[in-house]
């Protein structure tokens, strides 16, 4: 098994919908529980936990996330976004190395 | 006994592996129907291309690409949806990326990016153009490796009881003394807790200094859970993969103690990083 650390604590950066209008909220209030998951993801793999255990954390935390994501949903702040401009950035250049 | 050092195998999640996927959960209340495209990487190329139906959801639909002259979007027909980090879920973004670095350099797009329309991603492409070109040029035969270095944090604490005298005489003194011994436990437990974090500091500090040797760069991540103290992405050239691998190999069974797990080659999840700028539009469309 795998882990995909950057997959989940990146989260979801930006999705054009609605739904995705409090990204960085969102980065900041479920963090702990996106680093709960990893953690549960670990121990699965180091055999600390089996399977059954796993599901019914991944579960119980994914459904945590989804009430943050919910409620900020919830907030007046929805509608359309267009995309105004990107920016893309190349972050391993040989001087990042210590 | 020093164990060996593998690089895990990937799970394909196409291979059922998994148990079947469950229905899919609305995400409730955000009013998420009708159809988006989800977003998996970027690539280089002016013709067309499939992958075949190994897309994200519950019923896989076909993995194509959207194009703005010779860059493109690797994506597939989605409902305009948030997708929970489940492990299958996460797996199947994990397994089209890896499908299509088969071929091409990616440019891997966070889980769960789900655009509205065709038009959009083609603007996306068209307004970045530039930048996508030159990172795709900067990530050509470029990989990105994982390391997480774990201990057991109780046997580590036996060693350090072992070899460090003060710590040690206080053990024994704990042991045999009678009465009181709070000013003796927290003085041994200031000892312990700041021999295990100096022993951890110098492992990874060491096997850092020698990976970079042969990697061109390292990202350092928060490490999961009480017993790993090392969280680490390298981006390794590909003709350096080889040396990398043995060298990794090298280090991990000349510590005992220590137990690696090494994964790759990853898209370069560490070593790119894409902002969009979004601005609401007006009252609808």
């Amino acid at each position: 098994m795998i882990i995909l650390d950057s997959l989940i604590i990146g989260g979801i950066k930006f999705v054009l919908d609605k739904v995705a209008t409090a990204v960085d909220r969102e980065l900041n209030d479920d963090t702990s529980l996106r680093e709960e998951l990893l953690a549960a993801q670990m121990r699965l793999e180091l055999n600390e936990i089996d399977e059954d255990e796993f599901r019914r954390l991944e579960s119980e935390l994914l459904s945590r996330i989804r009430e943050i994501r919910e409620r900020h949903a919830a907030e007046p702040e929805e509608g359309e976004y267009k995309i105004t401009g990107a920016e893309v950035t190349f972050d391993g250049d040989e001087s990042d190395n210590h | 006994m020093p164990k060996a050092v593998l690089k895990e195998k990937k799970n394909k999640p196409g291979k059922t592996t998994m148990p079947s996927v469950p229905p899919e959960q609305s995400s409730g209340g955000s009013g998420a129907e009708g159809q988006g495209k989800y977003v998996y990487c970027i690539i280089h190329s002016a013709e067309p291309l499939q992958f075949g139906r190994i897309g994200i959801g519950a019923r896989p639909t076909e993995v194509q690409t959207v194009h703005y002259k010779d860059i493109a979007a690797v994506v597939s027909d989605t409902p305009l949806r948030v997708y929970d980090a489940t492990r299958e879920n996460v797996l199947a973004h994990e397994s089209v990326n890896e499908a299509v670095m088969k071929s091409h350099t990616v440019i891997p797009m966070s889980f769960g990016t789900v655009f509205r329309t065709r038009e959009d991603i083609v603007e996306l492409l068209r307004s970045t153009f530039d930048a996508f070109h030159d990172v795709l040029m900067k990530m050509q035969d470029k990989l990105e490796f994982g390391l997480k270095v774990l201990w057991e944090p109780q046997e580590m604490i036996r060693q350090i009881e072992r070899e460090e005298e003060d710590i040690r005489q206080l053990k024994k003194e704990l042991s045999s003394q009678k009465g009181s011994t709070y000013f003796a436990r927290v003085q041994y437990d200031r000892l312990v807790n700041a021999a295990l974090e100096s022993r951890s500091e110098r492992y990874v500090k060491s096997i850092m200094d020698e990976l970079s040797d042969v990697s061109v760069s390292s990202r350092w991540n928060k490490p999961i859970g009480d017993k790993m103290i090392m969280n680490a992405a390298f981006l390794v050239a590909r003709d350096k993969e080889g040396a990398f691998d043995a060298k990794v190999k090298e280090i991990g069974a000349r510590y005992n103690g220590l137990n690696f797990r090494y994964t790759g080659p990853w898209p370069p999840y560490n070593f790119v990083n894409i902002r969009l700028k979004l601005e609401r539009a007006k009252d609808g469309k």
